[in-house]
């Protein structure tokens, strides 16, 4: 009963304050329902790959210039020659359309051996006596790929057909977890495979893959990977190779790695880290704030209950109580903002953010009790014990502290240096995303398009020709690998020189004139070249050549020099390039074609009709080296949209704490507002002494705010060898946003309070 | 009832001490109806405060029914404050977000009274006030005279033995101001010993007895009917 008259009168006292109220739970439900979503984030990151049982004993194998892509010749040795491993396997995507009854389905298949299913504890849900996938043409499905293409039955024993093969079902497996960087529909074994990615040295081809071990329990990594660091030296490309080992729990955050398997940027992470603990002190502080102010304005109902009789003890409980249940209001607001964001939220992050994963697990409900007790303690007793210690004639008197007032201020250039700060940071990140898609790369991409043909499997020689005869194809090269998409790259000695990661791309005769690149050195290829390469500037200075009369690199004669052009993002210096005559066009990969004219889309489509009249199964794919280039940065793109995200919110927030602020000042300042206006003073010089009040707090905070933002965009650019400058501007744009959307925020409070009567204000006391 | 030796109330800064009270010495009887006059800052207030104990003395001993309330701890003064004294304030401080009724209510709560019993007694009082259309209105909806009204139903209702009232028609014409008076009469006439304090000799002139501070010190302390030899 007494509960219940208490919790109407707290009601009340709500309505009365209906816009505090809302500042206060608003904010910080909204700040509470991010750093819910983030921590889901940030879990489910952090647990990639660890829901193997064997995680702790997996290790990569990775070479010192971060290649994983390592010759198959390499798996006979491990078991073989090194102690303490106890088996491995290998894995590279294979990209696939499959056929099966009659319909075409694009299929992304693993490329491994028959222990990957044990060393990864794999469970064959249905499976056929051997279920070998060393036998070609056999192929072991996902539990979910299987349920797609032949519903709940059985399907062991069944065929489908990928390209002219018929491969044969030979077993269905438990799918790989949501959480691991292995996602395929399907298992086949290298035999089977038609696709390969190798690398060719002089005339020695290998085959290159993944490749995973499994030690034994108990066996010390630092020791296995001395005994393998030399397995690769001498073999013919690899002079300088020594090869390491990575647990499993970290390939996932290795971002130099040559790598098709998906990276997370474990820096980002940590900004997100940093961005929810900011977003939740700004929410709790905004509430703590506002808690604050409201009691004070209740001193006087305080100091009443006390003298009627009410102790210390039942003033707590009273304030603790409508605490409990703002706090529980919160909670259930949160939950409600985080399940309504959480889709653009995913969307953002690039990653799913299962919020019902969330609620199943029991550790999760844990720290949600945590949070709330902690929520309670921080938002609840503070304010309860300030209300339980108040002292009734000093609160009657009814003059708001100093000290409240400093709170107030400190959370509000907290609020605002946050604010500027993360929107500083997403104007630098746009600007070097800007910069770096459309800085000069050093060979023209207007209108060049490059065209897959990976999966081409007829001769391309007789396709040139007939191409160069539609009218709007300037001119075409068939590369194998390309700019952006380097597949080899070697290390060795020429001439004494040591050279590390020397990239290198197949190239036919027509390279330089497709892609406009300067040849300033020597000359370019002559269709009868075999056997030569060109070298960038870059590599000939390394060099220090001063001609090339007789010159030779890594079997091939050097025949001329080019420009340097960029073939890597920018996160990369660039780098050394050789570019290899290709002898035999059986192996390319791309067909890089300058378009004329602004009718492309009817050109792409003769182009499509050319291809496929000579390989109708092709998949005709193109993509213009904008796109290319622009999708390098993608990663940044997503950046950047969380921290603009986040920097919205964060003002949002701040705006919220504003009003809050601007609320309670401008109250207590109406008494000297009304004596200055009394004395003379116009609307135009009351509004100037208000916002002049919080501008000055913009720019307190800016002030703090500019080292904070530039010591951390100075990091983050330090992934870019060309970066963009820190400009002054960029400051300056944030502050003047934030000032702008401050001062507009607090507008109709300060308006209201410059153009109220002095009669009114002064009428009292 | 009340037995104040030697008081000091004084406050402390760096290297003065600044005397609000000075060696006050005062017996009041029970049925007495006390006014404290003085000019501002004689210390008024503070006196009022102490005998309430919302203030302590910085020396000297109080006896409050006998009983020294220099030792008394926070949670036995909470005793008194249910069970022996009401307050009235100049500016009322009813609680904003509660009911005349919920007002009135509140310290029949915290003394634990039933809610059936608790009924009738504001009934009973808002009815003597002629109150009772008003009772589901918050206090910002009513004029001053009622206002205070309100806030000496809320003193009285659990029937202390005490009443303090610090400058009761401070805020009101005089018309509410003597209405509030009379009522004041009336409850003293009925036994409840009151302690006023007041700039106004005609109001003062409702007690019977009256005691003049200037700077501190008692000046004078005589029965209302007796001639002042300090009042100007």
């Amino acid at each position: 009963m007494s509960f219940y008259r208490h919790f109407l009168q707290f009601l009340r006292v709500i309505q009365r304050r209906k816009v505090t109220t809302l500042i206060a739970i608003g904010g910080f439900a909204l700040s509470l329902s991010v750093v819910v979503l983030l921590t889901v984030f940030i879990a489910s990151e952090k647990s990639m790959n660890m829901t193997y049982p064997n995680v702790s004993n997996i290790y990569r194998v990775k070479s010192n210039n971060n290649g994983v892509n390592l010759p198959t010749l390499l798996a006979d040795g491990f078991s073989n020659d090194v102690p303490g491993i106890k088996a491995n396997t290998i894995f590279r995507h294979n990209y696939d359309k499959v056929k099966v009854n009659d319909d075409f389905i694009n299929s992304l298949f693993a490329i491994v051996d028959n222990e990957y299913l044990n060393i990864f504890s794999h469970r064959l849900i249905y499976s056929d006596a051997e279920h070998n996938l060393d036998v070609k043409n056999n192929i072991i499905l996902t539990q979910s790929y299987a349920k797609k293409l032949y519903g709940d039955v059985n399907p062991v024993g069944n065929y489908m057909e990928m390209r002219d093969q018929q491969l044969k079902v030979v077993g269905v497996m438990t799918d790989p977890p949501v959480n691991s960087s292995f996602q395929f529909d399907g298992l086949i074994g290298e035999v089977t495979s038609t696709q390969y990615t190798q690398r060719t040295y002089n005339k020695t081809t290998y085959y290159l893959m993944n490749h995973f071990l499994q030690l034994n329990e108990g066996a010390n990594p630092k020791e296995v990977e001395l005994k393998l660091a030399g397995m690769l030296k001498d073999k013919e490309g690899y002079d300088n190779t020594i090869l390491e080992i990575q647990p499993l729990k970290e390939i996932y955050f290795d971002v130099k790695a040559h790598s098709s398997l998906p990276v997370a940027n474990s820096s980002m992470l940590k900004l997100l880290i940093w961005i929810s603990l900011v977003i939740l002190l700004m929410g709790v502080f905004n509430y703590v704030s506002l808690a604050v102010s409201v009691n004070s304005e209740r001193k006087s109902e305080i100091a009443m209950r006390k003298i009627n009789g009410a102790g210390a003890k039942f003033i707590f409980k009273q304030f603790l109580g409508e605490s409990v249940f703002v706090c529980v209001v919160i909670l259930l607001l949160a939950t409600m903002i985080a399940v309504v964001i959480a889709p653009s939220f995913s969307n953002i992050l690039g990653k799913n953010i299962d919020l019902w994963l969330l609620m199943r697990s029991g550790v999760s409900w844990g720290l949600l009790t945590v949070l709330f007790i902690a929520i309670v303690l921080l938002a609840g007793v503070v304010p309860a014990l300030i209300a339980a210690r108040a002292i009734p004639v000093i609160a009657l008197k009814g003059k708001g502290s100093k000290k409240n007032n400093l709170f107030r201020q400190s959370v509000l250039v907290f609020q605002l240096t946050a604010s500027i700060a993360l929107l500083f940071c997403v104007a630098t990140i746009w600007k070097q995303i800007e910069f770096a898609k459309t800085q000069d790369v050093g060979f023209d991409r207007d209108l060049l398009v490059q065209i897959n043909l990976s999966y081409f499997e007829k001769d391309p020689s007789a396709l040139k020709d007939k191409l160069l005869q539609i009218s709007n194809v300037k001119n075409a090269s068939f590369t194998a690998g390309s700019p952006y998409y380097i597949c080899s790259s070697m290390s060795g000695k020429v001439e004494e020189v040591d050279l590390s990661d020397v990239s290198s791309i197949e190239v036919d005769n027509d390279f330089a004139s497709t892609f406009d690149v300067e040849i300033i050195a020597g000359r370019d290829f002559r269709l009868t070249d075999k056997n030569s390469c060109l070298i960038n500037d870059k590599l000939y200075r390394k060099m220090g050549w001063d001609n090339l009369d007789g010159k030779e690199m890594f079997g091939g004669r050097v025949v001329g020099v080019f420009k340097d052009f960029h073939f890597k993002d920018i996160h990369h210096d660039v780098g050394y390039l050789k570019l290899n005559k290709i002898d035999e066009l059986e192996w390319v990969t791309a067909m890089n074609v300058r378009l004329l004219g602004n009718d492309f889309s009817n050109t792409l489509s003769q182009m499509k009709n050319l291809v496929h009249e000579i390989d109708p199964d092709l998949d005709f794919r193109y993509q213009f080296y904008d796109d290319i280039i622009a999708k390098l940065y993608r990663k940044e793109e997503k950046q950047a949209y969380a921290v603009g995200l986040f920097a919205i919110i964060a003002i949002l927030i701040a705006c919220l704490g504003l009003i809050g602020v601007a609320e309670y000042t401008i109250t207590q300042r109406v008494k000297e507002i009304g004596i200055r206006k009394v004395n003379g003073a116009t609307v135009a010089e009351i509004l100037s002494m208000i916002n002049g009040g919080f501008g000055k707090w913009v720019l307190l905070s800016f002030a703090i705010a500019a080292p904070i933002g530039f010591y951390t965009m100075s990091k983050w650019l330090q992934n870019f060898a060309f970066k963009t400058a820190l400009s002054w501007w960029v400051y300056a744009l944030a502050g003047i946003v934030v000032l702008t959307v401050a001062l507009i925020t607090i507008m109709f409070q300060s308006y209201k309070a410059a153009t109220c009567n002095p009669v009114e204000t002064l009428r009292y006391e | 009832m009340i037995s104040l030796k030697d008081i000091d109330r004084y406050y402390q800064s760096r290297f003065q001490r600044t005397f609000v009270l000075k060696g006050v010495d005062m017996e009041i009887k029970s049925g007495e109806f006390v006014s404290i006059m003085g000019p501002s800052g004689a210390g008024k207030s503070t006196l009022l405060n102490i005998i309430g104990m919302l203030d302590d003395p910085s020396a000297g001993e109080y006896y409050f029914m006998d009983n020294p309330v220099h030792k008394l701890k926070d949670k036995q003064k909470t005793e008194y404050h249910r069970n022996h004294i009401g307050f009235i304030f100049q500016a009322y401080h009813l609680i904003e977000n509660l009911t005349v009724y919920e007002n009135i209510e509140t310290p029949l709560v915290y003394k634990g009274i039933k809610s059936k019993e608790r009924k009738a007694m504001v009934a009973d009082i808002l009815d003597r006030f002629n109150m009772v259309a008003k009772k589901d209105l918050f206090p910002d909806q009513l004029s001053g005279g009622q206002q205070q009204l309100v806030g000496i139903a809320r003193a009285v209702i659990a029937n202390p033995t005490l009443l303090l009232a610090d400058e009761p028609t401070g805020n009101l014409h005089s018309e509410q101001g003597e209405m509030i008076m009379e009522l004041l009469q009336e409850l003293n006439k009925e036994g409840m010993t009151i302690i006023q304090v007041t700039h106004s000799e005609k109001n003062a002139q409702y007690g019977t007895r009256i005691v003049r501070l200037v700077d501190g010190l008692v000046r004078e302390d005589i029965p209302t009917n007796a001639k002042s030899l300090v009042a100007e």
